[in-house]
Parts: structure tokens; sequence; C-alpha cells
């Protein structure tokens, strides 16, 4: 029997170990487990047992310890740092972190691939944690007692839907409610700031009531806030700008107070400037009071898009407010039971009303959190590949672990070690992966607040939250506990250590099923899933070459409509009360007089919108689709002269004309891609379509195709990415909501840009021009929105698929080369080397087939997956690509070893034995 | 800071030890000459408690083949520590003196 097994028994003495932390404190345990061996020598094993079990309960251990906490607390004495105290707690030392990014090193290969997939996946977990910290989990309001501050609301009962014209609400609970001071509302408005020059530059302002600013506690820069006499009939229209405008638009004027500014056909003065980062209510730079009257309309009518907040008065709880709007809604509904009966009153939590939180139950938060917790796991699959790699990296320095072993190490200080080398490595990665997702997080809201009016909400973090750097400092560690604990335990466990002794003494590791296990659910799954994500980013990935057809970069393209219509891209729902279809007509009659334009013409979309849906088109003298049958094509109505225009020539049939708008089926007229995706190839002119749509999927009445055009866009490395496309004619319907202008100007489209702003203001200033741009511009914000997703996307799946390589070519080489030796003696005995080889190839070409094999199998089993209308397709040439791929990569990974094994020395391998 | 019995032998423990005056020696010597069987964390409580005191002070001896390479702290006294030792004695005479057992 060894001395070393004569010791005190290792779990109690680890207590000690942990007890008597420090340098002193392992003298101390030394001197108790010699005590405890002399005990044992001269009595019996269980004497000695008791005696050392005894000391747990002597004040005097107890004193030590704490003695020896204090001593490292306070740092006096020789007993070693805090940081020393708790490294050999663990038995960690800066040694480690060294030997960790020595490794690095020294595998470069592994640290790429694996740093790469740790990084893009602690990316994608930190941008979707940042997501949901600003938008579902309860957000904080960076306001002076901003916990305090609550939105009001209605919700319909019967149909749980939010009502937004709250105009009359809003005056009941001014003048009623005593739980919620300074009830305030604001709509957003999108209104033309007219410059100087005369050019109109429409901007979102919100409509806001005074006691908003009372609400958000925070004095102006300049000047004054509004005050409640600014919304008095016939008061002098006023605004308070925001420090961005102030510093933009008027490059910081001391004297900006007093001066006027055009919106519209008002003129207003600047009364105040707020301070930096102030975008109350949500992300606005610009405040105009509140001037809608109640008694304009009929209860529950009047604009719509209504916020109505306020502050909960002193000492008063959410639920009380809740109760007392609980009651005037009650109230209410008697009153007004046409328009309230089906009305419950909400006081939500002010963020909630915006994230569309507000009515999400205790349950419902509970599911996003589930939800939450349910990503965290899933980041946990690109971890364990990491640990498969890291793994056999591990078993490749068996050998080295072996001698550890034998010069005393214990299996907590291997697996330790192991650890830190992971950390260091996740911790590398997790701060690539914050950089990514930060950097990621911040093009959003850059795009978020150039082009959409609802920028990023003024309580959005962006990732920049103490949580969030919780969150990723727990990725760091869950990753290293994956990559480096679990293949730690594993090669020192007992098997795995017998397998590193077997390595040790030169007969290899035997990892037969467990192995083969591995290498076939790695092939399953790349070959299963890579194809649907590759199908996936492939056609995001097309939509950024899509390249027009006709001279684009001749062209400028604006939606524009008149004040009051409603509008994609603001909060407000706007009601078309206002809206002047001669207006745009004029528009266009003084855009055709200009000198510099060759060209005016409207339609619904822009020539090349990506936007496009799923629909159920019958083809007269074909059998109906069934309900899974859809095609994705584009529906545009546009003018008569549109492809004169654009100067795309008629391949047959003939253009819309006039004598079409009277038709009430109107004719239609197709492009190259409808023709071969729905019509076969066949000759289109004369046939009639129609589409099933609505609640009863009755179908459209038909319609005839009388001409059709080349495609408008071409994209050479996807042409799966060209639209098919319907054209119908556009009638003035269109022109009372918002269509598109699309100029034709051959020397410099971009630089036309504020002459049309200029034409439109003439005609008049509360005509409105959104996302004016260049149609030939490849940065438009759809295409740079797009390409972005792409880029990401295309990350991710480079990523996955160099893992998944790599995973494979680590698994099978390692997998081979445990059988180098066997290969060597074989042909040492005299074997056939063709014969050899054959054999262990076999059984590489078994395990990559059955994986191969197995992926099919769930491929073919796994239902269709749809995104919101989006199939995601299998794409037969993405499967047997990957399937070739993974096969090719495993079976180069295992010619290596073998060939190496077949030039081994027979008389070597034999010796060896 | 009047010492106790127990500090007291310790730190003449280790005035008797001179450059062996480590954990277990100590213990042993107490045991020896004394006659005081004290258990191993109480004479270690006791001697880390005097180091934060600043009667004693420990170095790290140079490292024993015996004990698998790893290195052993050595105690000796500080001025402090032979001063208070010394008026511990004083007073203890001081108190003797003239005392006759009956």
């Amino acid at each position: 029997m060894s001395g070393a097994r004569r010791g005190p028994p290792r779990h109690l003495r680890r207590v000690f170990r942990w007890l008597f932390a420090d340098a002193f404190g392992a003298e101390a345990c030394e001197e108790l487990e010699r005590e405890y061996t002399n005990i044992r020598d001269r009595h019996a094993g269980v004497v000695a047992w008791l005696w050392y079990v005894a000391h747990l309960f002597r004040p005097s251990t107890w004193a030590l310890a704490r003695e020896l906490r204090r001593a490292r607390r306070t740092g006096r004495g020789d007993v070693g740092s805090p940081s020393q105290a708790i490294g050999a707690g663990f038995g960690i030392s800066w040694l480690d972190v060294k030997l960790g990014l020595r490794m690095l090193v020294k595998y470069p290969g592994l640290t790429l691939v694996s740093g790469l997939a740790m990084s893009v996946t602690i990316a994608i977990a930190i941008g979707t944690f940042s997501f949901f910290q600003d938008f579902f989990l309860r957000p904080t309001v960076p306001l002076p007692e901003g916990d305090r501050i609550v939105s009001l609301g209605l919700r319909t009962t019967d149909t749980n839907r939010t009502q937004r014209r709250l105009l009359h609400d809003f005056v009941v609970w001014r003048s009623e409610l005593e739980t919620i001071e300074d009830v305030s509302i604001w709509r957003t408005v999108a209104r033309n700031i007219v410059t100087p020059d005369g050019r109109g530059e429409l901007v979102p302002l919100a409509m806001m009531s005074a006691s908003g600013f009372k609400v958000a506690r925070v004095p102006p820069l300049l000047g004054r806030p509004l005050l409640d006499s600014d919304e008095i009939d016939g008061a002098q229209p006023v605004i308070v700008i925001g420090y961005d405008e102030w510093m933009t638009r008027f490059e910081g004027d001391p004297g900006i107070v007093g001066r006027t500014i055009q919106i519209g056909r008002n003129v207003h003065t600047i009364v105040g400037v707020m301070p930096k980062g102030f975008t109350f209510p949500v992300s606005h730079k610009l405040w105009v009071p509140f001037s809608d009257d109640p008694d304009d309309y009929p209860v529950m009518e009047g604009p719509d898009g209504y916020f109505a907040f306020g502050r909960l008065a002193p000492g008063v709880t959410e639920a009380a407010a809740r109760a007392e709007v609980t009651s005037i809604a009650n109230r209410r509904a008697v009153q007004f039971p046409e328009t309230h009966e089906h009305m419950r009153g909400q006081v939500m939590t002010y963020t909630d009303t915006h994230t569309g939180m507000d009515d999400v139950t205790a349950g419902g938060m509970i599911f996003v959190r589930v939800f939450l917790g349910m990503i965290t796991l899933v980041v946990l699959i690109p971890f364990a590949n990491v640990a498969t790699l890291v793994y056999a990296r591990t078993a490749t320095r068996a050998g080295e672990i072996a001698v550890r072993s034998a010069l005393g190490a214990s299996r907590r200080r291997i697996v330790a070690q192991l650890f830190v080398e992971a950390l260091v490595l996740s911790t590398l990665s997790a701060a690539a992966g914050i950089g990514l997702a930060l950097f990621v997080l911040a093009r959003l809201r850059f795009y978020m607040d150039t082009y959409m009016s609802a920028g990023m909400p003024f309580w959005a973090k962006n990732g920049q939250d103490p949580w969030v750097v919780a969150y990723a400092a727990g990725l760091t560690i869950l990753a290293a506990v994956v990559a480096g604990i679990v293949p730690g335990l594993q090669a020192t466990g007992r098997g795995g250590q017998a397998n590193l002794n077997a390595r040790a003494s030169g007969s290899g590791m035997r990892l037969g099923s467990m192995w083969t296990a591995l290498i076939v659910t790695q092939v399953a799954i790349t070959v299963a899933f890579l194809p649907l994500v590759g199908s996936v980013g492939w056609q995001a990935i097309g939509l950024g070459f899509s390249r027009p057809t006709f001279a684009a970069h001749e062209f400028l393209g604006a939606r524009i409509s008149a004040e009051g219509a409603p509008t994609l891209m603001t909060f407000s729902g706007g009601s078309a009360t206002d809206s002047h279809p001669e207006l745009i007509e004029e528009v266009v009659r003084r855009l055709e007089a200009d000198p510099l334009v060759t060209g005016v013409t409207l339609a619904s979309s822009l020539p090349g919108d990506l936007f496009s849906t799923n629909r159920r088109l019958e083809v007269e003298g074909v059998d109906p689709p069934l309900d899974s049958e859809s095609h994705r094509v584009s529906v545009s109505a546009v003018a008569e002269d549109f492809f004169d225009v654009l100067g795309v020539r008629i391949e047959g049939g003939r253009a819309l004309n006039r004598a079409d708008w009277e038709v009430e089926t109107r004719p239609v007229m197709v492009n190259r891609t409808f023709v071969q995706q729905v019509l076969g190839g066949a000759n289109p002119i004369g046939r009639r379509i129609r589409d099933y749509r609505g609640p009863d999927d009755e179908p459209a009445p038909w319609r005839e195709i009388v001409g059709f055009v080349d495609d408008l866009s071409t994209n050479p490395i996807n042409p799966e990415n060209v639209i098919s496309r319907i054209f119908t004619p556009l009638d003035r319907s269109w022109l009372a909501n918002a269509v598109h202008l699309i100029v034709r100007v051959p020397s410099s489209p971009g630089d036309f840009a504020p002459e049309l702003r200029r034409i439109t203001t003439s005609v008049d200033p509360t005509l409105r021009l959104f996302l004016i741009m260049p149609l030939g511009d490849l940065d438009d914000p759809l295409r740079t929105i797009t390409r972005a997703a792409a880029a990401g996307l295309g990350l991710v799946i480079l990523s996955v698929l160099l893992l998944s390589t790599a995973g494979i070519f680590s698994l099978m080489s390692f997998n081979v080369t445990q059988r180098r030796r066997e290969i060597g003696i074989r042909s040492a005995l005299g074997a056939n080397p063709r014969r050899v080889v054959a054999g262990v190839m076999a059984r590489s070409v078994k395990q990559l087939g059955t994986g191969v094999l197995v992926g099919l199998l769930v491929l073919a089993v796994l239902p269709p997956i749809n995104l919101d209308g989006f199939v995601v397709e299998r794409d037969m040439r993405l499967i047997i690509g990957v399937a070739v791929l993974m096969v090719t990569v495993g079976l180069l990974a295992a010619a290596g070893p073998v060939r190496r094994g077949l030039q081994i020395q027979p008389a070597e391998s034999l010796r060896e034995q | 800071m009047s010492l106790g019995d127990l500090q007291q032998l310790t730190m003449l423990a280790v005035t008797r030890l001179e450059a062996d005056a480590y954990g277990a020696a100590i213990r042993e010597e107490l045991l020896r000459v004394a006659g005081r069987r004290v258990s191993v964390p109480t004479v270690w409580v006791t001697l880390v408690r005097l180091e934060e005191h600043g009667f004693v002070e420990s170095t790290e001896a140079p490292r024993d083949k015996g004990r698998r390479g790893r290195a052993r702290r050595v105690f000796r006294l500080t001025p402090a520590g032979w001063n208070a030792l010394d008026e511990a004695r004083v007073s203890m005479a001081r108190m003797w003196d003239g005392v006759v057992q009956p």
C-alpha cells in the first residue's frame, strides 16, 4: 500500500484545505495529515478517522480558519494575497492564463474556428438580450423618478385591440384623475419644415400637451418649455426644438429663442431648446403644442395615434391608479354604450405602451423570460461544437496529462487548467462578440434614426447596460465551462483516464462507438440544417446583387402624400381628410415643365421595390391552385406612361392605356419572370388570372393580361430573386393616399433632390416627400439594410460551416490517428497496404455515409418551415453540396493519418509493441 | 497588550528552536519541554495571531526534499516580541516576589 493511500479521506482533506486556504493553512493541513498517518499507524484507521473528524468540531479549527480569512482580508501577514488565496483554492494561477494564451498560438486553426464561432454566437445572444432588455423586459425610464411615469390607455375587451383615438377620454382623465398627476397626451405628426430657400424637409413632430414637460421634469437648456397658454385657440404658434436640431439647423445660435421657423403653412416661434439627449416622449426632436379640439369630433373619433401618460401622485400605487381609471371607464361605458361598452381602462409601465407589452400578463412575461432562456440554451449548441474540437485537442495532449497526473497533479488541478485555457479563448471571443454586437446595434440605431421617423426610443441603451455586461460575462463563463470543464472531466475521468493511460502506453485511445456517434451526429446536423439556413442566407445575400435593367441611374424616386394622408413610416395613422390628388397632379405638371426633367411618372411602388407577397393565383383553363400552392408576386399600380418614362420596351401585347382605366376588371401587364414562373413560359397575351384572398378565400374578379415587359431588374448571383410582377392601372384613388414619384433627370438625379423639394413645397407646403433617393443608388436604405442583414447571416453561416467542417476534420483525423499504429503493425505483418487503406477508409466512409443518411432523413421528415409567409426552401444543390463537402473533408482528414501510418517502419511498430 | 500563557510558551518555543522553529517542531517542543499537548490548529492560530500583533515574523525556509519539495514557514521573534516576552517575564517575577507557599 502506498503512503499516499494511508492519508485521511480525500473529501475530508478537501474540507480542511478549503477551510485553511493559504500558505499557512496548507502547512497546518499537512501537519494534520501527518498526524493522522501517525495515529493510523499506531492504532486503527477508525481511530485516526475519528481523531481527524473531531478536528472539524474544535473551536481552534474554526478560529484558525477565521484568523486566516481575516489576515487575507486585511492583507497583513505573509499569508498570500486574496487572489492568490482564491487561486490556490481553485488551483488556478497566472501561469494557467499564460498557458492558455500559448495554446491559442499553438493551435491557430482551432483558435480561429472556435473563436469565430464563439464570437458570432455571443454577439447574437448579446444582441438578442439587449433587444429584449430595451423592449420587453420593462426597461427603466431614464428620467427623474422615471418609474413613476405611467401610460394610460383603452383596450377593447371583445377584440383585444388598443384604442388610440383617445382625445375625448384624455379630457376626462385630465380633469378627473386624482391618482395620476399632469395627465398628458401626444401624437406624432409628419410635417414639412420649409427652409429659407423654399424647400420642404419632412420631419416628425411631437404634438404634445404642455403638461408632458412637467411629467418629464427636464428643464430646457434655453428659453422655456411649452405652456398651457400655448394650447389656447388663437395663441401664437410656437415650437420647442431639440439639441441636435439646434446644432444642425441653426448652428447652435445662442440667440435662437425668438427666431421663427415655417412648418407647413404656419410660422412658429422658437421658444425653447431642450438639452442634449432629450427625445421624450419616444424619439422626438421637435415639440409643438397640442392643438386638437375634442369638440370638433364625435366621441371616439378624430385623429388616431394618440398616447396618454402621466405621473403617479405621491404615495399612490399603480394598482390604485388602475382602479380609478377602470372606474372611469366603467362609468363612460354606461354613458356612451355605443363607443365605450367594450372599453377597458389601462394603466401600465410607460414603455409598455410603445413596445407592444401593454397587454402582456404576468404569464406572458414568464414566456418572454423563458424565450430568452431558450436563446441562451440555443447558444449551447455552438459551444458544444467547440467543446468537441477542444476535446479532440485535449485527447492529443493525453501524454502531457498522463505525465502531469503521474507527477502528482490532481484531477481538479488539471481540469482547472483546461478551464482557464478555455476561459482565455472564450474571454477573447466574448470581447470580439461584444464589439460585433455593439457595432451592429449602433448601425441599427443609425438606420432607425436616419430612415425611420420612429427612431430608437430614448430609453433604449443599445447594449450599453450593466445587465448586458453581466449577461456577456455569464455567457463567457458558460462557454468556458462547456468547452473547458466538460472535455477536461471527460479526459481525466475514469474512462478518459484509462484512455489516456492507454495512449501514454502507446496503444492508442479506444473511443469506438462514442466517436462514431459524434461523427454521425455532427455530419447529420450539418447536412440537415445548414442547407436550410444557407437557403435563407443565399436569398438574402442575392437581394443585395439585384441590378436594374433600365437606366436607373437617371431616375430620382420619392413617395409623396398630402398632409393627413396615411404614411407608412410614422407613428400617426392619419386620416385622409385633406388629401388633394390635384396637388400631386400639379407637382407632376411643374416637374414636366422643368428643363432638367425628361420624364415624370407615378407608381404605387418603386421599380426596384423588393417587397412581394405570397398569393394563390389561378390561371384560366388551369386547375385552381391548392391551398399550399402560392407564388411570390408583387403587384404595382402604374401610371399610363410608366414604361415609356422608364424606357422599358413592351415585349409582347400592348401597354396599359387610358381606356383600361374605365374597365371594371382592369387589364394587367406582367413581367418576364411572371411568364416563366406562373405561366410556364407560355404566351401570356389574352390569358386571364385571378387570386384568392380575404378571410373567405374568395376568388377576385378575372383580369386579362394585355401585355408583358422584360424584368425591371436582374440578378446574376441569384436569378430566383427576380420577382414576378403584375402591373395594374393606377387611378386617382391612389393619389389620395401615397404614391411614388419617379422623375427622370439624366444629368444628375441626386442633385435634383433639393429642386424636387422646392417644386413640391411651391405647390403646397403641406405636401410631404418621403425617402427621396436616386433609383440607381446602391446605398439606398433598403439595399444597405438588406446587405447588412445578409452580411450578418453570411457570417453566421460561415462560422457554422467552418465549425462543422473543422469538427468533422478533427473528429475523423483523430479517429484515424488512433489506428495509425494498428495500420503500421498490419503492414509490418505483411498485409497488403491497399487492403489496409480500404479497411480503414471503408469505416470512415461508413461513418460519414451514415451521417449523411441520417441528415437527409431528418430533412425528409421535417415539416415545411414557413417564416411569416416566407417558405424556407430546400435547395437540392445546397443539400448535395454540403453533403459532398462533409464527406470530402472527412475523407481528407482520414487520408493523412492513414498515409502516415503506412510510412511507419514495420520493425519500429513491432518493437514498440 | 499582555501575553497569554500559551502565547508566552509558543514564543519561548520559537526562541529555543531558532532556525528550526516551524509549526510541527513548535508543537513538539511545547509537548517535550513544557508538557503541553496542543492541537495543530491551536498552535497555528496562536502563531497567526502573534504574527498579526507583530511579535513574531515568518519566512519561507528552503525547500525540503522530505516534504515533496514544498517550502515551510520558519518563525522568529521580532524586537517587539522580545520586549513583550520580557515584560511578561518581569511582571510574573514581580508577582512571585515575596510569595511563599504556606
